[in-house]
C-alpha cells in the first residue's frame, strides 16, 4: 500500500532535498578539511587561494561548481521520472 | 514615533531579550576603544595565561589580552557584516525593483545574469573571486555584497511583481507618474516589511559568512581581531582540554568564547526577526 501509493508521490521531494543537500555538504567539505587537516580538493583549494594560483583555484571551482550543477540537474531528472505526469507534458 | 513605541511595548519577550542583546552588542562595538582594558594588536602578557585579572579571560597564543579581542571583534566582524548588507541590499533592491516595473528586456537580462551568479555555491565563487582580488576589506565586503546581492534581488523581484498587479499602480501609471514615483512612492513602501526581515536574516548569514572566509584565514587579516580567526587561533587548544584544574579549564574553553559571541548575536538577530516576521505577515495570536 505505502510502496505502491504513497512512496512515487513522495520521492521526488525527498530526491531534491537528498540531492541539494548533498550539493552542500560537497562545498562544506571546504571548511571540514581545513578543519580536521584533511589533505583534499578544499584544502588544496584553500592553501591555493592564499598563494594566489588563479590557474588551479579556477580548475578547483570548476570542478566543485560542476558537481553542483550536475547534482541538482540528477535531481530534476529523477523528479521528473518519478512521476508520469511531469513525463508526458502537454 | 509614538506608533514605534506602542509596537515596541507590544514585542514578546523572545523579541525584547533579541533586541536588548543587539543593543549590547552594539554599544560594545561602537564604544570598543574606551572599554577594552588593552589595545587589540598588542603584546601585554605572557602567553596562554590562565582566567585571572588583569586579564579576566587570559591572553592567547602570542601574549595577547582575549577580553580586548573579543571587544575589537565586535567592532570588526560586526561592522563589517552590517555593510557588506547593506550594501548587497542596496544593490539587490534597486535591481529587483527596477527589473520587476521595467520588465521586458532589462528584467530579462538581470535575471539570466543573476542565474548564473547563483549556479555556483556561493563560499567557492567568493574563494574565485578573492584569489583575483586578494584579501582586501574593500575587496571582502565587495565581493560577498555582489555575490549575495542576487537573493535579495530575488525577493525584491518576486514581492514587487506581486505589488505591480494593484490597482492603484495601474491608475498611477494612468495619471503618467514616472519610473522613480513608481518604484519610490507606490511599490518601496509595500514591500519594506518582508525587506526588513530578510535582512535581519540576510545579516547573520552574512556574518557566519565572514567569520567562515576569516576561519580559512581569507578574511580579515591578522593582527586584526575579529571571531572567525580567533576561532582558527584557538581551535587547536581544544585537544588539550581537561577540567581538573581552573587553568586547564581556561585553555579549553578559550575557543568557545568567539564562537560563543558569534552564535549569542546570530540567535538574537533571530529572535527579533521571527517577530518582524510575523508583524509583516499580519498574522495575529
Amino acid at each position: 500500500m505505502i510502496a505502491v501509493h504513497a512512496l512515487p508521490n513522495a520521492v521526488a521531494p525527498i530526491v531534491t532535498v537528498v540531492a541539494l543537500n548533498l550539493a552542500y555538504l560537497i562545498v562544506g567539505v571546504v571548511l571540514v578539511e581545513v578543519v580536521f587537516v584533511y589533505p583534499g580538493l578544499g584544502q588544496l583549494l584553500v592553501d591555493s587561494v592564499a598563494k594566489r594560483d588563479i590557474t588551479f583555484v579556477q580548475a578547483a571551482c570548476l570542478i566543485f561548481a560542476a558537481t553542483y550543477i550536475l547534482l541538482n540537474l540528477a535531481a530534476d531528472i529523477l523528479g521528473i521520472l518519478s512521476n508520469s505526469r511531469l513525463l508526458h507534458p502537454r | 514615533m509614538g506608533r514605534w513605541l506602542t509596537l515596541l511595548r507590544t514585542a514578546p519577550l523572545s523579541a525584547r531579550v533579541g533586541m536588548a542583546l543587539i543593543v549590547l552588542y552594539a554599544l560594545t562595538a561602537i564604544l570598543a576603544p574606551w572599554i577594552a582594558p588593552y589595545p587589540e594588536a598588542e603584546v601585554v602578557g605572557p602567553k596562554y595565561l590562565p582566567w585571572a585579572g588583569p586579564h579576566w579571560l587570559g591572553t592567547d597564543a602570542l601574549g595577547r589580552d582575549v577580553l580586548s579581542r573579543l571587544i575589537y571583534g565586535a567592532r570588526n566582524t560586526v561592522g563589517i557584516a552590517l555593510l557588506t548588507t547593506v550594501l548587497a541590499f542596496v544593490i539587490g533592491t534597486v535591481g529587483g525593483l527596477l527589473a520587476a516595473t521595467l520588465g521586458g528586456w532589462f528584467d530579462m537580462v538581470a535575471s539570466r545574469v543573476v542565474d548564473v551568479l547563483m549556479a555556483a555555491p556561493s563560499l567557492i565563487f567568493a574563494l574565485l573571486l578573492l584569489t583575483i582580488t586578494g584579501t582586501l576589506v574593500t575587496a571582502l565586503v565587495l565581493v560577498i555584497a555582489v555575490l549575495d546581492s542576487t537573493r535579495v534581488f530575488r525577493l525584491s523581484r518576486a514581492v514587487a511583481q506581486g505589488v505591480l498587479t494593484m490597482d492603484y499602480i495601474e491608475v498611477a501609471r494612468m495619471r503618467g507618474e514616472g519610473l522613480g514615483w513608481l518604484i519610490g512612492r507606490e511599490v518601496l513602501p509595500n514591500v519594506t516589511a518582508p525587506l526588513i526581515a530578510e535582512f535581519g536574516l540576510r545579516f547573520c548569514f552574512f556574518f557566519l559568512f565572514i567569520s567562515a572566509l576569516s576561519f580559512l584565514g581569507l578574511g580579515l587579516q591578522p593582527p586584526t581581531a575579529d571571531w572567525g580567526s580567533m576561532v582558527r587561533e584557538s581551535a587547536k587548544q581544544i585537544a588539550f582540554a581537561n577540567f581538573s584544574s581552573w587553568k586547564a579549564a581556561s585553555f579549553g574553553l578559550a575557543p568557545l568564547l568567539p564562537a560563543g559571541a558569534i552564535a549569542m548575536l546570530t540567535v538574537a538577530v533571530n529572535m527579533v526577526v521571527d517577530w518582524v516576521l510575523r508583524l509583516s505577515s499580519g498574522l495575529k495570536d
